[in-house]
C-alpha cells in the first residue's frame, strides 16, 4: 500500500513561463491592497481574465482548433500556482478554466467545443457549476432538478444551490435528472450546458458570512433548452459528473487560499521575530514545500495521461488542513493591534481569512467525503 | 528507475524479507547485531549504493539508492545499513579508504568524545568528524561505552583513545543532514509499515459482529493515517532529490518537519486503531512505532529544522518568501 506522488521532471520551458507570468502580474497587480490578494480566486475581474486571456494562459493545454494552446499541463500548472500565490482576480475565468472546459473537451459534442471553448479561452466566456441542490449537498445522487423530454429539447424545472460565480457566468453545467426519480441515484441522470440568459432563470445572490456575495441561489422554471444542449451521453451524468470532479479537486487552488494572510504575516514578524515565530513559519514552510511536491506530483500524474484521483483527494484534504490552520497560528504570534499602521494589512487580512476558512473544507468535497473516498481507495469501502 | 536501482532494491527487499525477520528487528532493539545477516547485506553490495563507479559503487542515482534506507526503515531497520552507506559515502567523497565491516558517523568534540552515535559498539571502521575534518577510525582506536536510543537500538558514546588517525581531510559534508536524511527515508518506510499492519488489523478485529474497518470513525482514522505516510513518503522523495544539490539544507529541513509530524500523528492513530493488543510488548507494532518516535527526534527534532527553515525563509522576507519556496524545488531523476 505505498501511495507514491512520482516526482516531476524538469521542464525550461515551465520555469521561463514562470518568469513570464511573475513579469505579468507584478504590472498588474502593483498597488494591489493585501486584502484584495487575499481573495485570490474569488476575485472577479473580467477585464483581467481578458487579459489573462490574450497571453494565451487560459485552455493552455486545449487543442488550438478549440482556441487552447496546446501546452503541457505542467505549463499550466506553473501559470496556476504563480496566480494564486500572487493574488491574482482569477475568480472569472477559474471554474471554466478548471473544469467546465475540459469536461465539454472530454464529452461535449462538436458544436459545443466550437462555440463555447474559444470563448473562454478568450477569457471572455465564464461558467458556473450546478450540482448542488437545497436536498443534494454530499449526497449529490439525490438531486431533483429535472430536465424533462420535450419536442426537439429538454423542459427544466428545480433548484441549484451555492452556485459560485452564477451572477457572472454565461454558462452552467446542470447536473440534473433526465428520467427516473431521485431514488434511482445514479441511474436516469445527465449533464446540460445552459445559456444562463434563458428565459425562466432567477438567480438570487446568497451574502455569504464574510459579508460577500460569491454564491447564488439558481431557480428553474419551465426553462426550455434545445437537444444539442445535452452534454455527452443521455443518462450518464452520473459518471461524468465525477470526472469533473476529479478536475475540481487536482489543482494548487487547494493548499494556496492562505497564501496572502502567509506573506502578510512574515512581514508583520518583522526583523528579529521570537523563538516561537521562527519555528512556526519554518514549520508552515515545511507544508508548503512538501503540499507543493505533492501537488505538482498529480499535475504530472494528469499529464502522463493516469488517474489521479486518488492523489487529488489526498492533496486537497491535507490541503484543507494547511490552510485552515495558517490563521490559527498567525493570530498568536503577532500581537496586532488594528490602528498600528505596521500590522493593519495583517489585521485585515487575518479577519478576512478566519471568516472565510470555514468553506475550505466544505467546497468542492467536505473533508468527511472526501476521507471517506480515500477509506475506498484503501480497499476499507 | 534504472535496471540496476531495480535489481538492488529488489534484492534488498528480499532480503529483508527473508533473513532479516522479526527476530532480527527485536534483537537489534536489545542492541545486538545480527551478523549472518549483515553478512548477506554486504553480499548483496548494499553498502556501497551511494558510491559512483569510480568510487567502487554502481553509479545509480542518489535517490535512488537512497530507497534502499527506505526500505530498511520499512523492514525496521535490524542493522545499521543507513549508517555504512553514509560513511562510504562521506570517505569516498573526501578520497579516503571505504568502510571495513559495518559502519558509522560520529561527530568528536575537541576533548575526543562522541555522543549517541548510532551502532557505534558494532562498527569496523568509524567516520570521526571533528572541526570540519574528516578521519577514518577504525574500532581499536576508540573506547565505546555502550547507551540506547529511545526505542533501545544502540546508540553509543565513543572517546577516541588513538588519535594517530591515518587518513584525514576535510569534511564533504555536514553530518546531522546526512543523518537527518537518514531517519526520513526510515521514517517514510516504517510509517507506511504501520498504516499496513494497521489496516489488516482493522480489518481482522471483529467487534459488534463486523471488522472495526466497516466502522466509519475508523475509516476516517485510516485515511488520516494513509494520508500522512503519503506526505512522509513524499517528503522523502523531496529531501533524497535534493541531496546533493543546492537546496539540499532546506529540503532537508522541510522534510525532516514533515515527515516527524506525520509520524506524530499516524502512530497515535495506529495505537489507537489497534487497542490494546498494540500496546504489549509481543505485538510487533511497538518495534515500528517506537522507532519512529526515536527518529524523529534523532539528528534535530521538528523544532530544531523548523528554526533552520524559518529563519532562512524569514531573511528571504515577505515578498521573496514565494519565489524562494519555489526555487526550492526538485525533479525525478533522468530515467
Ligand atoms: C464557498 C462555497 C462555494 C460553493 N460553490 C458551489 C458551486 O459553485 N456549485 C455547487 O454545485 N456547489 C457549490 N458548493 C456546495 C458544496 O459542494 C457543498 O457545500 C458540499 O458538497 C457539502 O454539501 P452541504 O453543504 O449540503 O453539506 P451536507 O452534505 O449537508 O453536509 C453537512 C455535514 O455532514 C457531513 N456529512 C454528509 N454526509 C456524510 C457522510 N456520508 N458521512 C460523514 N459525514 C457526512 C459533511 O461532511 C458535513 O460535515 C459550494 C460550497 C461552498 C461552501
Amino acid at each position: 500500500m505505498r501511495l507514491k506522488f512520482p516526482p516531476a521532471p524538469q521542464s525550461n520551458a515551465a520555469e521561463e513561463l514562470r518568469a513570464e507570468v511573475r513579469a505579468f502580474l507584478a504590472e498588474e497587480l502593483a498597488g494591489v491592497s493585501a486584502l484584495i490578494k487575499a481573495r485570490s480566486w474569488n476575485g472577479f475581474d473580467a477585464a483581467f481574465s481578458r487579459k489573462v486571456g490574450e497571453r494565451g494562459w487560459i485552455g493552455m493545454t486545449w487543442p488550438k482548433r478549440y482556441g487552447g494552446h496546446e501546452r503541457r499541463n505542467s505549463e499550466r500548472y506553473v501559470v496556476l500556482e504563480e496566480m494564486l500565490s500572487a493574488g491574482a482576480p482569477v475568480a472569472a475565468h477559474w471554474i471554466a478554466d478548471r473544469q467546465s472546459g475540459p469536461l465539454l473537451l472530454k464529452f461535449g459534442t462538436e458544436e459545443q467545443k466550437q462555440t463555447v471553448l474559444p470563448r473562454i479561452a478568450a477569457g471572455e466566456g465564464f461558467a458556473c457549476i450546478g450540482m448542488s441542490e437545497p436536498d443534494a449537498g454530499s449526497d449529490l445522487a439525490s438531486i431533483r432538478t429535472r430536465a424533462e423530454l420535450i419536442d426537439g429539447g429538454f423542459r427544466i424545472n428545480g433548484t441549484k444551490l451555492w452556485t459560485t460565480l452564477a451572477h457572472h457566468a454565461h454558462y452552467m453545467v446542470l447536473f440534473c435528472r433526465t428520467s427516473g426519480t431521485p431514488a434511482d441515484r445514479h441511474n436516469g441522470t445527465s449533464q446540460l450546458l445552459i445559456d444562463l440568459s434563458a428565459p425562466g432563470i432567477t438567480i438570487r445572490p446568497i451574502v455569504d458570512l464574510a459579508g460577500e456575495h460569491h454564491f447564488n441561489e439558481v431557480h428553474f422554471e419551465d426553462v426550455q433548452v434545445p437537444d444539442t444542449a445535452l452534454i455527452g451521453t443521455m443518462g450518464q451524468g452520473w459518471h461524468q459528473v465525477m470526472s469533473e470532479l476529479a478536475y475540481e479537486r487536482s489543482g494548487p487552488e487547494r493548499y494556496l487560499s492562505s497564501m496572502a494572510l502567509l506573506v502578510e504575516l512574515i512581514r508583520a514578524l518583522g526583523s528579529s521575530p521570537a523563538r516561537e515565530a521562527r519555528i512556526a513559519i519554518g514549520r508552515l514552510s515545511a507544508h508548503l514545500l512538501v503540499l507543493r511536491h505533492m501537488s505538482r506530483s498529480v499535475a504530472w500524474m494528469l499529464e502522463k495521461g493516469e488517474d489521479a484521483a486518488l492523489h487529488a483527494t489526498i492533496v486537497k484534504d491535507l490541503g484543507a488542513l494547511f490552510e485552515q490552520e495558517i490563521p490559527d497560528v498567525a493570530r498568536r504570534l503577532v500581537s496586532a493591534e488594528p490602528d498600528d499602521p505596521a500590522t493593519q494589512s495583517f489585521c485585515t487580512v487575518l479577519a478576512y481569512t478566519v471568516a472565510n476558512v470555514p468553506a475550505f473544507s466544505l467546497r468542492g468535497g467536505t473533508r468527511e467525503i472526501l476521507r471517506g473516498i480515500i477509506a475506498r481507495g484503501l480497499g476499507l469501502r | 528507475m534504472s535496471d540496476t536501482s531495480e535489481l538492488l532494491t529488489a534484492s534488498a527487499t528480499r532480503l529483508f524479507e527473508t533473513r532479516l525477520t522479526e527476530e532480527a528487528v527485536r534483537a537489534s532493539r536489545r542492541g545486538d547485531f545480527t551478523a549472518d545477516g549483515w553478512a548477506a547485506v554486504e553480499d548483496a553490495g548494499l553498502p556501497l549504493a551511494l558510491l559512483s563507479e569510480g568510487e567502487g559503487g554502481y553509479g545509480i542515482a542518489m535517490a535512488e539508492a537512497l530507497d534502499l534506507v527506505r526500505i530498511s526503515g520499512y523492514f525496521g531497520s535490524p542493522l545499521p545499513l543507513a549508517e555504512t552507506m553514509l560513511a562510504n559515502l562521506f570517505l569516498a567523497r573526501a578520497g579516503l579508504p571505504l568502510a571495513e565491516g559495518p559502519a558509522t558517523i560520529a561527530s568528536f568534540d575537541c576533548a575526543g568524545k562522541a555522543q549517541q552515535v548510532p551502532w557505534a559498539r558494532h562498527a569496523q571502521t568509524i567516520v570521526g568528524i571533528r572541526e570540519g575534518t574528516i578521519v577514518r577510525l577504525s574500532a581499536d582506536q576508540l573506547s565505546v561505552r555502550p547507551d540506547f536510543s529511545a526505542c533501545g537500538l544502540p546508540r553509543d558514546a565513543v572517546f577516541l583513545v588513538h588519535s594517530d588517525a591515518e587518513a584525514t581531510a576535510p569534511s564533504p559534508m555536514d553530518v546531522r543532514e546526512a543523518g537527518a536524511l537518514a531517519r526520513i527515508l526510515e521514517m517514510a518506510g516504517a510509517l507506511r509499515r504501520v498504516a499496513e499492519l494497521t489496516l489488516a488489523y482493522a480489518n481482522e478485529r471483529v467487534q459488534f459482529g463486523r471488522p472495526i474497518a466497516k466502522q466509519q470513525a475508523i475509516q476516517q482514522q485510516l485515511a488520516t493515517l494513509a494520508s500522512q505516510a503519503a506526505a512522509a513518503d513524499a517528503a522523502a522523495d523531496f529531501a533524497a532529490l535534493a541531496f546533493g544539490g543546492g537546496h539540499a539544507s532546506s529540503a532537508i529541513a522541510a522534510a525532516k518537519s514533515r515527515a516527524g509530524e506525520a509520524v506524530g500523528i499516524g502512530a497515535a492513530i495506529a495505537h489507537q486503531v489497534h487497542g490494546a493488543i498494540g500496546f504489549t510488548e509481543e505485538h510487533r507494532l511497538h518495534l515500528y512505532t517506537r522507532a519512529l518516535w526515536a527518529w524523529r527526534d534523532e539528528f534535530g527534532n521538528e523544532a530544531y529544522w523548523e528554526t533552520q527553515l524559518g529563519d532562512t525563509v524569514l531573511s528571504a522576507g515577505a515578498d521573496a518568501f514565494w519565489p524562494h519556496l519555489t526555487g526550492i524545488q526538485v525533479h525525478a531523476t533522468e530515467a
